[in-house]
């Protein structure tokens, strides 16, 4: 379903990816880990469409089409989700109003039917309580004046609502409570399915007891440095990181 | 070809007093300001200059659709005003009274308010009609008054409100007009506010966006009166809103709101002057402004605390939005405090829309155009959050997207 080939991604004239290979089946979990500056969130953003990213190389296929020609929007409608490391605040753009818009527009690129604020409404009531979001946070402003953790279920919430077909979880654990963390690894737990992937972006093999993935990666130095099952995350919580590195000096050539 | 001066003079209807006789001499003494006079230096004459205004008025023009819940009293249009047919079942507010046909020049003197100020004699030299509202009680709803622009020479209209000693109204001063209208309309309104009244005032411009406007608001507060302003700048290609207020009294409030929305090569200044004559009175303004395209905004926003006017507490911002590269725009809060133990702020800011912010929507979804409408919209939603009554509230902001600039 997501095919990555040997991408090369420059950021402000500095290389941060350098030929990073990954494919995703459709139904799988893929967990990617690496220290910090690794280029973990670049990878993310690149595959979502931020603006900034000099892709030098490589390309990127989703379900067999050039994602890096299309606009942010319309990644979207093609299922691509970022849950972003980082959601923004938008004084003045009412979140329900923001969510329904955003299905609306993804329906409509695909030609489906629009919903209308009572379907929409049904939808999400739902999906609320899965996530024990109170529907006072809809209410308001997206994001704003969100503690942390309220955020991120924001994130999954929103992610329920798209059903992307790609979902990217960028540390999407960062900062939440031990009871925030079940809520929403079951968030995504409930998505799983054999329509879709994921990229579970995370520093915490803790994660990774709530949702198992059926890969886990590291990316170091701008590609996938080591992969392996889910018992790759428990050696790297035991050794870190530099472990990864001396089994690569290791390894014979 | 005539100067811009000698055209307007030719405009004027025939004098039909020794006033206005009067102020045709002391408007072309005066003369128009030049490049250097200090407060037209951001709304120079040059706009106006190619103006040929003839003498027409365009012909009965239905005028912009009617909003939600509101009662229109009276409708300037055509160089005259006219009462308007209040719909069957709809009571006008007990307590107010209006004229249509009042004489309002006395209380409209130049001579006391700015005499060196071009555009005021001219209006009092021939003002096609004038409009005297008297609110004496408090008086429920929102109550509308429509300046049709509808002119391609020159039309000049005079309004005098009054909101006695502890009455209340909500007014709805609607300029609209249609696309066709190149001419300049001059208008000017006084507003009394007595001890303990309070006026809501809703602005919303929408003039054709060919049209010129030159407005002079003159409103003074007295102590314990307070006046809620929520002022929209969408139409016309060139406009110029002088807009003072005085607290002239204790406990006097004022809340002021403006949203002012420009693209292509829309210009509109609104200079604002806040006096704080008397102490213990408050203000609070928030003024934004969008401009896309070749826009330019002016906005000058000054508050001037008088020698004695101690406990004022005055708070003045303005936040400011550029679509476009071309787009401009100037905003100069400024202070002057003569008074003591004042609580004064001010600030200013320019910016452009949040590029991340942008990249979250449309990562949701949204396509570019409607996630940076989304934005500028949000960015306007403050002064729209002023508007209490939500029918009226959706139907501006509607309004306000629809003047919105692309870019
Ligand atoms: N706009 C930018 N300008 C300059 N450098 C950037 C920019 N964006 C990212 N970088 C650099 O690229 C590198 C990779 O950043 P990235 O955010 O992808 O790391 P990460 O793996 O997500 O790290 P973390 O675990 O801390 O979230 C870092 O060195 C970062 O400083
Ligand atoms: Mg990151």
């Amino acid at each position: 379903m997501l095919d990555i080939q040997d991408l090369h991604v420059r950021v402000a004239g500095k290389d941060i990816l350098k030929g990073l290979t990954l494919r995703v089946a459709a139904g799988e979990v893929h967990a990617i880990m690496g220290p910090n500056g690794a280029g973990k969130s670049t990878l993310a953003h690149v595959l979502a469409g931020r603006e900034g990213y000099e892709v030098t190389g490589g390309k990127v296929l989703l379900d067999g089409l050039d994602l890096l020609a299309l606009e942010p929007e319309e990644r979207a409608a093609k299922g691509v989700f970022l849950a972003f490391q980082y959601p923004v605040e938008i004084p003045g753009v009412n979140n329900t109003y923001f969510l329904r818009a955003a299905l609306n527009a993804q329906r409509k690129a695909r030609g489906e039917p629009e919903l209308d604020a009572m379907q929409f409404l049904k939808l999400t009531r739902e999906k609320l309580k899965v996530l024990s979001i109170s529907d006072e946070l809809l209410k308001r402003a997206v994001n704003e004046g969100f503690s942390g953790g309220e955020k991120k279920r924001n994130e999954i919430f929103q992610m329920a609502v798209l059903e992307p077909r790609l979902a990217i979880l960028d540390e999407t654990d960062s900062g939440l409570d031990i009871d925030a963390l079940r809520i929403v690894a079951e968030g995504v737990n409930r998505l799983r399915s054999a329509e879709r992937g994921f990229l579970v972006i995370t520093h915490y093999q803790r994660l990774l007891d709530y949702i198992v993935p059926d890969h886990v990666h590291v990316l170091a130095d701008g590609r996938i440095a080591e992969s392996g099952d889910k018992e790759l995350a428990k050696e790297l919580e035991a050794h870190g990181y530099a472990w990864v590195k001396e089994r690569q000096i290791g390894a014979p050539a | 070809m005539s100067t811009l001066a000698e055209r307007l003079h030719a405009a004027l209807p025939a004098a039909h007093d020794g006033i206005e006789a009067m102020a045709r001499q002391r408007f072309l003494e005066v003369g128009l300001p030049r490049p250097k006079t200090e407060a037209w230096r951001y709304s120079p004459m040059r706009a106006l200059e190619k103006l040929e205004l003839a003498h027409d008025f365009l012909s009965a023009n239905a005028g912009a659709a009617g909003l939600p819940g509101v009662v229109t009293l009276a409708r300037f249009a055509g160089g005259g005003v006219e009462q308007a047919v209040i719909p069957p079942g709809i009571e006008l507010g007990g307590g107010l009274d209006f004229d249509i046909d009042a004489d309002t020049a006395p209380a409209l003197d130049p001579a006391a308010t700015d005499p060196t100020n071009a555009f005021l004699w001219l209006n009092l030299a021939g003002a096609h009609a004038t409009l005297n509202l008297d609110v004496r009680e408090r008086v429920v709803g929102i109550h509308r008054l429509v300046v049709h622009h509808d002119t391609l020479g020159l039309a000049q209209y005079r309004m005098r409100v009054r909101v006695q000693a502890g009455a209340s109204l909500t007014l709805l001063l609607h300029h609209e007009g249609p696309a066709n209208a190149t001419g300049l309309l001059n208008l000017l309104s006084v507003i009394d506010i007595d001890e303990g009244g309070e006026l809501t005032l809703i602005r919303v411009q929408e003039v054709g966006a060919a049209a010129h406007l030159v407005e002079r608001s003159e409103i003074s507060v007295s102590g314990g009166g307070t006046l809620t302003l929520a002022g929209f700048e969408l139409g016309a290609l060139w406009s110029r809103h002088d807009l003072l207020v005085t607290l002239e009294g204790a406990e006097g409030r004022l809340e002021l709101a403006g949203l002012v929305a420009l693209g292509e090569r829309q210009h509109h200044d609104t200079r604002l002057q806040i006096t704080h004559a008397a102490g213990q009175a408050q203000s609070e303004t928030v003024w934004k402004s969008i401009a896309g395209g070749r826009a330019r905004g002016v906005f000058g926003g000054r508050i001037e605390v008088a020698a004695g006017a101690d406990g004022t507490d005055a708070r003045l911002r303005t936040a400011n939005l550029l679509l476009s590269p071309h787009a401009e725009i100037d905003a100069r809060p400024e202070l002057v405090i003569e008074a003591d133990e004042v609580q004064c702020a001010h600030g200013a800011t320019v910016g452009q829309i949040d590029e991340r912010a942008l990249f979250y929507l449309r990562s949701r979804g949204i396509p570019e155009s409607e996630a940076r409408r989304m934005l500028t919209l949000a960015f306007g939603g403050e002064v729209l959050s002023r508007i209490a009554d939500e029918a009226l509230r959706e139907a501006l902001a509607a309004r306000v997207a629809a003047h919105l600039p692309q870019g």
